[in-house]
């Protein structure tokens, strides 16, 4: 014997179903059946209440549609102009035999170079990229690599290391140009010429021109003058 | 013709309706159901404009999709189920809007009154009494969740069967029940004080 789990009490309610039921019933407009019958004739359906045509759940989606177009679009651009822009450091270097390796050379050249009469159009000859011997490659400074090795080390300056030099002279080996004379050109700093001087850095000894130092000269007179009479 | 026509039942005229597109079929279901709909309508959502556009649209939608009807079904069944689901669709549609109407209730009572037919029976002061009541029970009602409205309405205010709300609202005969037993539950407590008195 099963239990009627929800045969429940009418009459508990009794009182609330009165209420509900002495509720005024609600009538339709006068008019409800013309319009209803307007609406059909004209075939104004359009406006047919629907939940799913008041939301449609594709625009959900609007949205996120938009951002995803907005940085694929960002995206697309900077992108571009990276590729355009390319870190040369991120190139792998070329390699020796890619740039002076096999050359495609006329026929006939080939012919008269190498002297193979045999060859055709299919024929395909390939000839090795010089070797560069490296004492060739450095010939040009041969000679003077040899004149320093000459000299060995800090003994091919020419200059003393204790002493100071006057660079002009050293550099462009003109003797006649006094070395204690400190209105020519740069001069090393540390003019004593005994072994014990430091090395403190170069100074450029400018020429002075000899009227703006009797110019001055008139002026520290003229500034000593006003400065005894202050004092007497 | 006509005559006969309005003899004829509720799934009579729909099956003439559908097989011979007899218009005159379709208007008898459309004034026979016009009231109880509205009323349903209006008594779910609480706001008598919209209650005549939904009831209105039920009415195209029988019109558009009557061969949607199969004629093992009871035709109030079908088309109280066509304005409950644009009903809910409309109160879904709200949810979504925010919609508050603070005015719409007080308007419609107003009207409502006019047509209460034994209104010149009733002494001033009871009419008055009426009214007061009938405004508490309507706020009452809104007050209820949804689902237990819909259901209570159907049984209490319609005065449907069991199994033909069970149809209408797609459960089973069992959650009917229970869940009018819990709305009636829930309308006790909110209107203690009128059945009291």
């Amino acid at each position: 014997m099963s239990k009627n789990r929800y045969n429940f009490n009418e009459n508990e309610f009794e009182q609330i179903k009165k209420l509900l039921k002495e509720l005024p019933k609600e009538k339709a407009a006068d008019n409800f059946e013309y319009n209803l019958m307007v609406k059909i004739n004209n075939g104004n359906f359009e406006k047919v209440r629907s939940g799913k045509d008041s939301f449609p759940l594709w625009k959900i989606f609007v949205p996120a549609a938009g951002i995803v177009t907005a940085v694929l679009l960002f995206f697309f651009l900077f992108n571009v102009t990276e590729e355009n822009s390319e870190n040369p450091f991120h190139i792998p270097p070329k390699l020796r035999t890619e740039i002076s390796g096999n050359l495609t050379v006329p026929l006939e050249a080939t012919k008269k170079v190498f002297g193979l009469n045999k060859i055709t159009n299919q024929d395909v000859v390939i000839i090795e990229s010089p070797k560069i011997d490296k004492k060739k490659a450095a010939l040009p400074n041969t000679k003077i690599q040899k004149r320093h090795s000459r000299h060995q080390g800090m003994a091919a300056l020419p200059f003393k290391l204790t002493n100071s030099t006057n660079l002009d002279v050293a550099v462009n080996s003109k003797k006649s140009m006094s070395r204690n004379n400190i209105n020519n050109r740069a001069t090393l700093a540390g003019m004593g010429n005994t072994s014990n001087s430091r090395f403190y850095g170069f100074y450029i000894g400018e020429e002075i021109d000899r009227k703006d130092v009797e110019a001055m000269k008139a002026r520290i007179d003229s500034i000593k003058r006003i400065i005894s009479l202050h004092k007497k | 013709m006509k005559k006969k026509l309005k003899e004829l039942t509720d799934e009579e005229l729909i099956k003439e309706f559908q097989e011979n597109n007899t218009i005159e079929a379709y208007e008898i279901l459309v004034n026979r159901f016009k009231d109880p709909l509205t009323n349903y309508v209006y008594r779910f959502l609480g706001e008598k404009d919209i209650s005549t556009d939904i009831v209105q649209d039920t009415m195209i939608k029988f019109y558009l999709h009557k061969d949607s009807y199969k004629s093992f079904a009871k035709f109030s069944t079908w088309i109280y189920t066509i304005a409950g689901n644009l009903a809910r669709n409309e109160l879904k549609r709200r949810k979504r809007r925010v919609i508050l109407s603070l005015n719409s209730n007080d308007d419609d009572t107003e009207k409502r009154n006019f047509q209460i037919e034994d209104k010149a029976f009733v002494s001033p002061d009871r009419y008055t009494d009426g009214e007061i009541k009938s405004k508490i029970i309507e706020k009452a009602l809104q007050k209820l969740k949804p689902v237990y409205r819909e259901v209570v309405i159907l049984r209490d205010v319609q005065e449907l069967s069991y199994e033909e709300i069970a149809k209408i609202t797609n459960l089973s005969i069992g959650t009917v029940k229970s869940r009018i037993n819990r709305g009636r539950k829930h309308l006790q407590k909110l209107l203690k004080n009128i059945y009291s008195g």
